[in-house]
C-alpha cells in the first residue's frame, strides 16, 4: 500500500484497489501520516511555485511571440514551403513601399533620385536573373538592408515625419508576412503627412494586412483602432487612468524596425514593460486595497475608467444545487465576491481571460478561466462546481445543528467508516459532537470577523470526522487544522487552530490509542492551553490532558 | 446549466482542434489564440524548470516559436498542452547542460528578483509563511532538472500520469517512480535545510 500511496493521492488508482488503500489508511496510523505529510507538501509547494509575474506580462509574452514568429518566418523561409508565399508577398510589399518612399523622398527633396533609378534597376536586373522564389527572397532582403539605409544618402535633411514613413515602411512589410486583411493598419500609413499623397495611397495598398503587434507602433498609429488595440488598452487601462506610465508607450524609439537580429531590443523593450508592470502592479496593489476600503461592491473610478464589464454566474454543487455563500476570486485581479443564497455572484472585470477561482468551505477549489467580451454588460453564467475534497458523500449541517452519526452510506466516500476495516477491537467513536460545540467552535465563538478560508476549510474537515467517527477522519481533520495554524501566523483565529487541532488529535487517539497518537495529542493540548483563556473550553482541554496521562 | 454557461464551458476547451487546424493551415490569428491560452502554464512550467524570470521567458517563447514550426506534426486531439510541456522540458534540459558546461552563467535562480515585482495568484500562497516558502523552494532549486519537471507537472500543473508520460516522453512507470523519487528528494533537502537551522 505505501507504494501505491502517492498515485492513490493523485488520483491515479481506481476502483477495487482504491477502496484497499483507504481502508489500509484507516487502520494504518503510518501510512495516514504519510499521505498527509505528502499532501501537505504538495500543497505548499503549489502555492509556492504559482508565482506568476503581473497579468500584463502575458499580453507582452503574447505579442512577443508572434513578432518572433513573423521575424523568424521570413528568415526561415527556405525550409518552410507553408510561408514561401507569404515572404514572396513581403518582399513585394516592401518594394512597393520603398519605391513609394523613395519617389516621396524624390520628389521633396530632388536628391534621391539617382539612388531611386539605381535602386529599380537593380531590382529589375535581379529579377530578369532570377524569376524563381530565390530573387523573390533576395528582393526582401535587400529591402531589409534598403529598409535600414534608404534614408540617409536620400535625405540629409529629413525630418521626423519621413523617418516614420521609413517605419511604416518596416510595418507594411513584416505586416503582409502575415497575409491578413486588417484594412484599418492602412491608416498607420496616414499619418505620414499631406506631403506624400502618393505614398498613403500605395502604402495603404501595400498595409492591407495585420501589422505583427508591436508594443510601440501604438505611439505612431492615430487613427482606428483595431481589435487588439482595444484589448492592449482595455487591459493597460488601469495604470493609464490613473496617470501611471503606459505599459507600452515610453519607448522612445517605438516604430523603430525590428531586424532579424533583434533580440536584444526585445529585451530592453521587456525589461522597460516590467518596469511599467511594477508601477502597474502597485496601482493595482492600491486599486485592491481601495477596493476593500469601499467593501469591493461599488466600482471605483478606476475600475469604471477600465470599461469593466459585470460578469455575473452562479456556484453549484456537482448535483446542480446552488451553493450560497461560496467565494469567488478572479484570481489576477484580487476580486472578491461571495455567492448569494441562489447561488449567484457578481463581479466587475475588465476585458480579457479571466482565472474565476470557487472556495467554500468542504470543497476543492473550482477554477475555470473565460473570457470577457468587450463592452457592455455581460451576464453570462458561469457555473464552478466544486467537488467535496472529503468524499462525495459530505452534506454540511446547517449552523448550530448536530451531525447525524458516521454515515454509513456515504456513497463514493473514500474514507469509509472505521468499522470496517480491521477485528481489532477498538474503543467504540464519541458520541457525535454538534458543530457549535467541538473546542474550536467554542474558541472561535467570541470572534466577530469571518474566518479565512483555511480555517473554514478545517471546520469543514472537522464535522466530516464528527460525521464519520473514522480516526483517520479524525487525522485528516488534524491535518487541516495544522495546515490552518501554519498558515495563520498568529492573528484572532490562531487559538481556533490550536483548539482544533488539540481536539482532532485528541479524538484520533481516542479511537485508536497509539503512542504516537497520544504523544501528538499531548503536544496539540499543551500547544492550546498555553494559549488559551480561563473558561470552558480549557477545562475541557485539562480534562483531556489528564485523560492522556 | 442555462445556455449562455453551456456555451461558455463549451467554448473553453471545445474548438482547440479548429484553432490548431487553422494555424496549420497558416492562420496567424488562431495561432495567437493558442499561445493566448497556454502563456501561463507554459510560463509556469518554464519557471518551475529554471526558477529565473529571464529564463523563462526566454523559454516560453522559444517553446511557441518551436511549437510553431513543427506544428505540422502536433496530432489534433490531443491535449496540447502535454505536448508544449515536452517542448519546453527538452529545451530546459539543453539549457541546463549548456550552462553545466558553462559554469561561469550560473543557472541559480534569481527567485528574489521574480518575486519583486511577481503577484501570486492563489490567495492562500501569500499567506504561507515567507521562511518556509524560501526553504521550500530552496529544497525544489536543488532537485535535478527531470525531478523538477516531473514536480512542476504533478503539483503545480495537476497534469494527470497519461499526460505527463507523454509530456517527459517515457512510460507511466517511470512517471510514477520518478514523481515518488522527487518527493522523497524534496522531503530530504528539505529536512536538510531546515535541520541547518538553528
Amino acid at each position: 500500500v505505501e507504494d501505491r500511496l502517492e498515485a492513490w493521492m493523485d488520483g491515479r488508482v481506481q476502483g477495487s484497489e482504491a477502496e484497499d488503500v483507504a481502508r489500509h489508511l484507516e487502520s494504518c496510523f503510518r501510512c495516514s501520516a504519510e499521505l498527509a505529510r505528502l499532501m501537505g507538501q504538495d500543497e505548499k509547494l503549489r502555492a509556492a511555485l504559482r508565482d506568476d509575474p503581473n497579468p500584463a506580462y502575458f499580453d507582452s509574452l503574447e505579442k512577443k511571440v508572434m513578432s518572433r514568429l513573423v521575424v523568424d518566418r521570413a528568415r526561415d523561409s527556405r525550409s518552410h514551403t507553408r510561408n514561401r508565399a507569404l515572404v514572396r508577398l513581403a518582399g513585394l510589399a516592401a518594394v512597393i513601399a520603398a519605391v513609394s518612399m523613395a519617389a516621396v523622398l524624390g520628389m521633396r527633396e530632388g536628391g534621391g533620385v539617382d539612388w531611386l533609378r539605381a535602386t529599380l534597376a537593380k531590382q529589375k536586373a535581379s529579377r530578369a536573373q532570377a524569376p524563381a522564389e530565390p530573387a523573390q527572397e533576395q528582393t526582401f532582403r535587400e529591402s531589409v538592408d534598403q529598409d535600414g539605409d534608404a534614408a540617409p544618402p536620400a535625405s540629409p535633411g529629413k525630418d521626423g515625419g519621413e523617418r516614420k514613413e521609413g517605419r511604416e515602411v518596416w510595418s507594411s512589410r513584416s505586416g503582409s508576412a502575415d497575409a491578413k486583411k486588417v484594412p484599418t493598419v492602412g491608416s498607420t500609413a496616414a499619418p505620414a503627412g499631406p506631403a506624400a499623397p502618393g505614398l498613403a495611397a500605395r502604402s495603404g495598398r501595400a498595409v492591407e494586412m495585420t501589422v505583427p503587434t508591436r508594443p510601440g507602433e501604438e505611439s505612431v498609429r492615430k487613427t482606428a483602432p483595431t481589435e487588439l488595440e482595444r484589448q492592449r488598452s482595455a487591459a493597460s487601462a488601469p495604470a493609464k487612468s490613473s496617470a501611471a506610465p503606459p505599459v507600452f508607450a515610453t519607448k522612445p524609439q517605438a516604430a523603430q524596425p525590428l531586424a532579424a537580429d533583434d533580440r536584444t531590443k526585445q529585451r530592453d523593450e521587456a525589461a522597460n514593460v516590467r518596469s511599467n508592470e511594477k508601477a502597474q502592479d502597485q496601482v493595482s496593489g492600491a486599486r485592491t486595497d481601495a477596493n476593500k476600503a469601499t467593501a469591493a461592491r461599488e466600482p471605483s473610478s478606476l475600475e469604471a475608467a477600465a470599461a469593466n464589464v459585470q460578469v455575473c454566474g452562479k456556484v453549484s454543487d456537482p448535483q446542480g444545487r446552488p451553493m450560497a455563500g461560496a467565494q469567488v476570486v478572479a484570481t489576477a485581479f484580487g476580486r472578491i465576491s461571495r455567492t448569494d443564497a441562489a447561488g449567484g455572484f457578481c463581479l466587475e472585470l475588465p476585458p480579457g481571460r479571466h482565472e474565476l477561482r470557487a472556495m467554500s468551505v468542504g470543497y476543492n477549489t473550482a477554477v475555470t478561466t473565460f473570457d470577457v467580451g468587450y463592452g457592455g454588460m455581460r451576464d453570462a453564467d458561469l457555473t464552478l462546481a466544486p467537488v467535496p475534497a472529503l468524499g462525495e458523500g459530505m452534506r454540511l449541517p446547517a449552523a448550530g445543528q448536530a451531525v447525524p452519526p458516521a454515515a454509513a452510506d456515504s456513497p463514493a466516500s473514500t474514507l469509509g467508516p472505521y468499522t470496517r476495516s480491521t477485528g481489532r477491537k477498538v474503543a467504540a467513536p464519541p458520541p457525535p459532537v454538534p458543530a457549535a460545540k467541538t473546542l474550536s467552535g467554542m474558541v472561535a465563538a467570541g470572534i466577530r470577523s469571518e474566518p479565512p478560508p483555511s480555517v473554514m476549510a478545517a471546520q469543514a474537515a472537522e464535522l466530516k470526522a464528527i460525521e464519520l467517527g473514522t480516526a483517520l477522519a479524525w487525522e485528516t481533520a488534524a491535518f487541516s487544522w495544522n495546515r490552518a495554524f501554519e498558515l495563520l501566523q498568529g492573528g484572532p483565529f490562531d487559538a481556533t487552530a490550536r483548539a482544533g487541532l488539540a481536539e482532532c488529535r485528541y479524538r484520533a487517539w481516542k479511537i485508536m490509542p497509539t503512542p504516537t497518537r497520544a504523544r501528538a495529542a499531548s503536544e496539540a493540548l499543551t500547544s492550546f492551553l498555553v494559549r488559551a483563556p480561563h473558561g470552558p473550553a480549557r477545562d475541557r482541554a485539562a480534562a483531556w490532558a489528564e485523560d492522556l496521562k | 446549466m442555462n445556455e449562455a454557461a453551456r456555451r461558455i464551458s463549451q467554448e473553453a476547451p471545445g474548438d482547440e482542434g479548429d484553432l490548431v487546424h487553422r494555424a496549420q493551415a497558416g492562420d496567424h490569428r488562431a495561432f495567437a489564440e493558442l499561445v493566448r491560452r497556454h502563456r501561463r502554464p507554459v510560463y509556469r512550467i518554464c519557471y518551475g524548470l529554471t526558477r529565473s524570470h529571464e529564463d523563462a521567458d526566454d523559454m516560453t517563447q522559444e517553446t511557441f516559436v518551436r511549437a510553431y514550426q513543427a506544428l505540422d506534426r502536433f496530432r489534433v486531439g490531443e491535449p496540447m498542452l502535454p505536448w508544449l510541456a515536452r517542448i519546453a522540458i527538452n529545451q530546459s534540459l539543453s539549457l541546463h547542460r549548456r550552462r553545466k558546461r558553462r559554469p561561469e552563467t550560473s543557472i541559480e535562480p534569481l527567485v528574489e528578483a521574480g518575486r519583486q515585482w511577481g503577484t501570486s495568484d492563489d490567495p492562500a500562497a501569500a499567506t504561507v509563511s515567507a521562511e518556509e516558502r524560501r526553504q521550500l523552494l530552496a529544497a525544489f532549486e536543488q532537485l535535478g532538472m527531470e525531478h523538477r519537471a516531473v514536480l512542476v507537472l504533478r503539483v503545480e500543473q495537476e497534469m494527470s500520469y497519461d499526460d505527463m508520460a507523454h509530456a517527459m516522453n517515457v512510460p507511466i512507470g517511470t512517471v510514477m517512480s520518478r514523481l515518488a523519487r522527487a518527493r522523497a528528494e524534496l522531503k530530504k533537502r528539505l529536512e536538510a535545510l531546515r535541520g541547518k537551522k538553528p
